[in-house]
């Protein structure tokens, strides 16, 4: 099973995978030389990748794409095969609303099969005073994915997100069935 | 073409470097970018591609690192795709402080080991003239 986790720049995917995997991850980290779109020293330019090792023997494959939209061509390259992605978007830029409208609008194939789970980090307000925005463009678009505040900086956080996405797919390939 | 409207130091000593792989026989394009995927320099090829081709690069840097450090074989120095139609060469230009990517394209006449002893050259070279630019200014 493979998972994506995408977002724009400093988000936390490749923090995300770093918390969860079982594996030491795999980084192609490069200097950051955009200070201008953020102040982090490193960034990934070509993908992360991780691996959760399940109790049954399945492994879970993470991926995380590079965030820029130069990198955008590798999104397809690494989104191939993939059963759904965690959307990760940082609450404290002040464009976070309009990235998640950028993110649906670039992987319309996840959104149409509801295989995503939108988490948003980098906030200390509650839930309740940070989603009704985000709800409030799902909406707009009859979508109702699972949508959380969280800090991918914790492990059980990312295993919520995770787990959310799993049984998401698993009651809607049911419904598809039925 | 692509003449460096930016007047910085580093591009100019780039370019001149890139002059010389156009000499290189069946040449049809070649760029500098920071390992973040920045153009700093293109020669033969439209500002918009070359864009484009840059962040493609440094990501094909990026993974070919990972690859060599995964098999623990050392520093990568390149890497080389073999195309149908020509050769990409990808070379690492290090620096303290400060690597590049150096991208040449060649179309399919061209010979596989002069590609190759002509992008090692300018690379060594170029490292040197980064150095001497990185001593000159720490900012660059
Ligand atoms: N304060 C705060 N920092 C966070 C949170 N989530 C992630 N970070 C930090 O934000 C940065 C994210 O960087 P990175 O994982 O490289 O982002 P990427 O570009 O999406 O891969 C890291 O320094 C994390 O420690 C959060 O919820 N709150
Ligand atoms: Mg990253």
């Amino acid at each position: 099973m493979k998972i994506l986790f995408i977002g724009p720049m400093g988000a936390g995917k490749t923090t995300a995978i770093h918390s969860v995997s079982d594996i030491p991850p795999v980084n192609t980290e490069a200097e950051n030389t955009d200070a201008a779109q953020h102040s982090k020293a490193t960034t990934t330019v070509a993908m992360d990748y991780g691996e959760i090792h399940l109790d049954e023997g399945d492994t879970v494959a993470l991926y995380g794409i590079p965030g820029q939209n130069r990198f955008a061509f590798m999104w397809p390259i690494l989104g191939e095969g993939a059963m759904g992605a965690v959307l990760l978007l940082d609450h404290s830029r002040a464009d976070s609303l309009e990235t998640l409208t950028t993110y649906l609008d670039a992987f319309p194939a996840l959104v149409e099969r509801g295989a995503l789970v939108i988490a948003v980090g980098h906030t200390q307000q509650k839930q309740s005073e940070v989603l009704p925005a985000y709800r409030d463009i799902l909406a707009g678009r009859s979508l109702a994915l699972p949508l959380f505040v969280t800090d991918v900086r914790e492990k059980r956080n990312v295993l919520l997100l995770i787990e959310t996405l799993i049984a998401n797919a698993e009651v809607n390939q049911l419904q598809d069935a039925l | 073409m692509n003449a460096p409207t930016i007047s910085s130091p580093l591009r100019t000593m780039c370019l001149g470097h890139l002059e010389t792989l156009q000499k290189v026989d069946h040449f049809r394009m070649a760029a500098v970018c920071s390992t973040d995927g920045f153009p700093i320099a293109t020669l033969g090829a439209d500002p918009q591609q070359s864009r484009r081709t840059t962040a493609m690069a440094a990501a094909l840097d990026g993974l070919s690192k990972s690859i060599t450090q995964e098999l623990s074989l050392g520093t990568l120095e390149g890497t080389v795709l073999e195309c149908e139609l020509g050769l990409v060469l990808c070379r690492q230009v290090h620096a303290s402080n400060r690597n590049l990517v150096l991208l040449m394209v060649l179309s399919e006449q061209a010979t596989y080991g002069q590609a190759l002893w002509a992008i090692k050259n300018t690379a060594r070279e170029m490292a040197a003239s980064l150095q001497q630019l990185v001593e000159q200014n720490a900012s660059l």
